[in-house]
């Protein structure tokens, strides 16, 4: 499937979706300018409009021309290097929230360099340096209140 | 003509602002250099930085970034043919040829200059144009002020590469996702889904930072895991180009002018500007067949436009509240986090402010006139830097630059959705400039509009038509909206974007036969 026209399709729903869903705003007032619902309803109105466009446009460009265009690809596991440093991104979160800051910048600078290619005493290298860097940066030079995490605060 | 707009900010130009204005001039190169960090990305990531410290040594900070990033993507086209920001791409095209034949230094120098001269050609023009702007738009009404904010996000969904559709949807949703949370008239909670951290809306710097932060480093990972390898070419007597940039004063002044024009018009940026310019000095050139293959002139024209830009693109963002490009959309985060509303106000109510940042973009150019001049065999080597390591370093940053905000884990997990939205946006070729200038010129938009609403009790077209036959503003602003809205109906090919592309693309294919 050409990928304006889930382009065009994800517009369109998210624009109905949220003209149902901003009927349940309470109103706020009695004036049209009042109605709180009414500004996003225009701009989902909009974007239903929009994304009804772009699939037609899709349609006449395709109709007119049947060569697909060419498309970049990424490096050899790619997509996966990307998965895999998107899925260390959320653990960085999920453990700063539990376990505080140090700890979660320890195992993700150690994990990040080593899913991207470095050697293992290079990511432990990286992983003391940069949590170093930024402690000192951040919490001492900035001043901004370091996260211990909820099993230890 | 009211001098004291160019002096009152001395007072607050003091020794940390200065020395942020420094600090933000180094980092600036170093992201500049590196091939794959832009700009947009540095000043995005560094914005949370800034939060602890004055106004003005904040915004100075981030001019420094801007400024000196714009100029250093010099560096790594001349010494690897890779620019290091999209808008050094022209440079290429010369600066390489020229380092092939020994000359780096010179290549470098040539730039550095430029780039300084166009500089400080844009602050001056940003100095004497933007009060005079920013007198008109302090008269402008509601319904002006939403115009102006609607024809900023449509010129630049039309600018943005791809179909202007995909623009005006990134557009529209970034309008609905700064919908989230309380409505700004009636205080009632909207599309928060339940969630209390919700109620004060998205954060524009979370979804700022995932959107050009962490996206750009997905990308970045997914495209390649090498360092550069490259043997660098030595770099010597930058600073002895003095000389030469007397015989390219005309490129210089003419692309300036290119570069200012370009960068004030929303959403242009400095590579359309150095493309132009460069295009433009091909075209006048006494001898065209030398560019691309290591002229001056080459250089000169594309360095001094792409600098040009930044006071362009500040000129819009001060006398109106529209940023001329991607970073000085993101400053308006910065402007915002440091509770001033970029704007014709500001020369009211931020007079001081709007003095200093005259004063410390021209201490800029200055600053990176002499560091690139002296430095650019030391900011050469960052070249080497193995990509891994600057990744994993730019994504902790990310993610505790996001949680120093506010000190809330929660627009944490706000980047990260927009990271992911970034991610999947480029892949499905959809633009993200147009949804980040959406979303922080949303709240304004609907405050603008609503208000607009409520004096017209709901009859908008009996307004609009009475308010287009009295004010020739309103006119001239509905014209301006619908011309970009309407204009790419009748053109078979995008101007800009396209053309631009194919027209490097020429040039890529001459400089190889």
């Amino acid at each position: 499937m050409h990928k304006d026209y889930i382009n065009g399709s994800l517009t369109v729903a998210i624009g109905t979706f949220v003209l149902i869903y901003s009927q349940t705003f309470s109103r706020g007032g009695f004036s049209v300018a009042e109605n709180a619902a009414v500004y996003p309803q225009m701009l989902a109105g909009v974007l239903i409009f929009l994304g009804l466009l772009l699939s037609v446009q899709t349609g006449l460009a395709h109709k007119r021309s049947q060569t697909p265009a060419p498309e970049s690809l990424p490096a050899e596991g790619g997509r996966a290097r990307v998965a895999l440093i998107a899925g260390a991104l959320t653990g960085f979160v999920v453990i700063t929230w539990l376990a505080g800051f140090i700890p979660a910048n320890v195992i993700f600078c150690f994990l990040a360099p080593l899913v991207l290619g470095t050697s293992k005493k290079t990511a432990a290298m990286v992983s003391v340096a940069l949590t170093v860097f930024i402690y000192l940066l951040f919490f001492k030079f900035f001043e901004i209140p370091i996260p211990y995490g909820i099993l230890f605060e | 003509m009211d001098f004291s707009l160019y002096t009152a900010g001395f007072h607050l130009l003091d020794f940390t602002a200065l020395s942020f204005m420094v600090i933000g001039v180094v980092l600036g190169i170093i992201v500049g250099a590196l091939p794959g960090l832009t700009a947009t990305m540095g000043v995005s990531i560094l914005i949370p930085l800034t939060y602890s410290l004055s106004p003005t040594a904040a915004i100075l900070m981030l001019l420094g970034i801007y400024c000196a990033a714009n100029y250093a993507g010099s560096i790594s086209a001349t010494l690897v043919n890779i620019p290091g920001t999209p808008s050094a791409v022209m440079t290429t095209l010369d600066a390489f040829p020229m380092a092939q034949k020994g000359e780096a230094g010179r290549a470098i120098g040539i730039a550095t200059i430029s780039s300084s001269i166009g500089g400080l050609f844009s602050v001056v023009t940003l100095a004497l144009m933007s009060p005079f702007i920013a007198e008109i738009a302090l008269k402008f009404t509601s319904l002006e002020m939403f115009l102006v904010a609607f024809w900023g996000i449509s010129i630049m969904a039309y600018i943005s590469p791809g179909s202007m559709v995909k623009g005006l949807i990134a557009g529209f949703l970034g309008l609905l996702i700064a919908c989230v949370g309380f409505d700004p008239l009636t205080a009632v909670s909207r599309l928060t889904f339940g969630s209390v951290h919700l109620l004060a809306g998205v954060n524009f710097i979370a979804a700022m930072i995932g959107l050009f932060g962490v996206t750009e480093i997905f990308l970045n990972v997914e495209k390649t895991l090498k360092t550069h390898k490259h043997e660098l070419f030595k770099v010597e007597k930058s600073a002895s180009s003095f000389k030469e940039i007397k015989s390219l004063w005309g490129v210089i002044a003419r692309s300036s002018v290119i570069g200012v024009i370009v960068g004030a018009i929303p959403g242009a940026g400095g590579t359309i500007a150095s493309i132009v310019a460069y295009a433009q000095q091909k075209r006048i050139s006494r001898n065209p067949q030398l560019l691309g293959k290591g002229a001056p002139e080459g250089i000169a024209a594309a360095e001094s436009a792409n600098n040009a830009c930044c006071g362009g693109a500040m000129t819009t963002l001060l006398s109106l509240g529209i940023p001329g490009d991607a970073v000085t959309a993101i400053m308006i985060g910065a402007f915002v986090m440091h509770g001033i509303t970029p704007g014709p106000m500001m020369f009211t109510k931020n007079y001081d402010l709007v003095s200093a940042i005259f004063i410390g973009m021209a201490l800029i150019q200055v600053l990176f006139l002499v560091f690139g001049l002296y430095g650019a065999k030391y900011f050469a080597r960052l070249l080497f830097i193995p990509r891994p390591i600057l990744n994993t370093g730019i994504l902790a940053l990310c993610l505790i630059g996001t949680y120093a905000i506010q000190s809330n884990l929660f627009d944490a997990g706000v980047m990260l959705v927009f990271g992911a939205l970034g991610y999947a946006m480029s892949k499905m070729e959809v633009p993200r400039p147009p949804m980040i200038l959406a979303i922080i010129l949303g709240t304004l938009m609907e405050e603008n509009f609503r208000r607009w609403l409520s004096i017209t009790d709901g009859d908008i077209w009996t307004t609009v038509w009475k308010s287009a036959s009295n004010n020739p503003v309103t006119i001239v602003l509905l014209v301006l909206v619908g011309m970009t809205l309407v204009l790419p109906i009748f053109q078979k090919e995008k101007i800009v974007s396209e053309d631009a592309s194919a027209f490097v693309k020429k040039q890529l294919d001459e400089q190889k036969t």
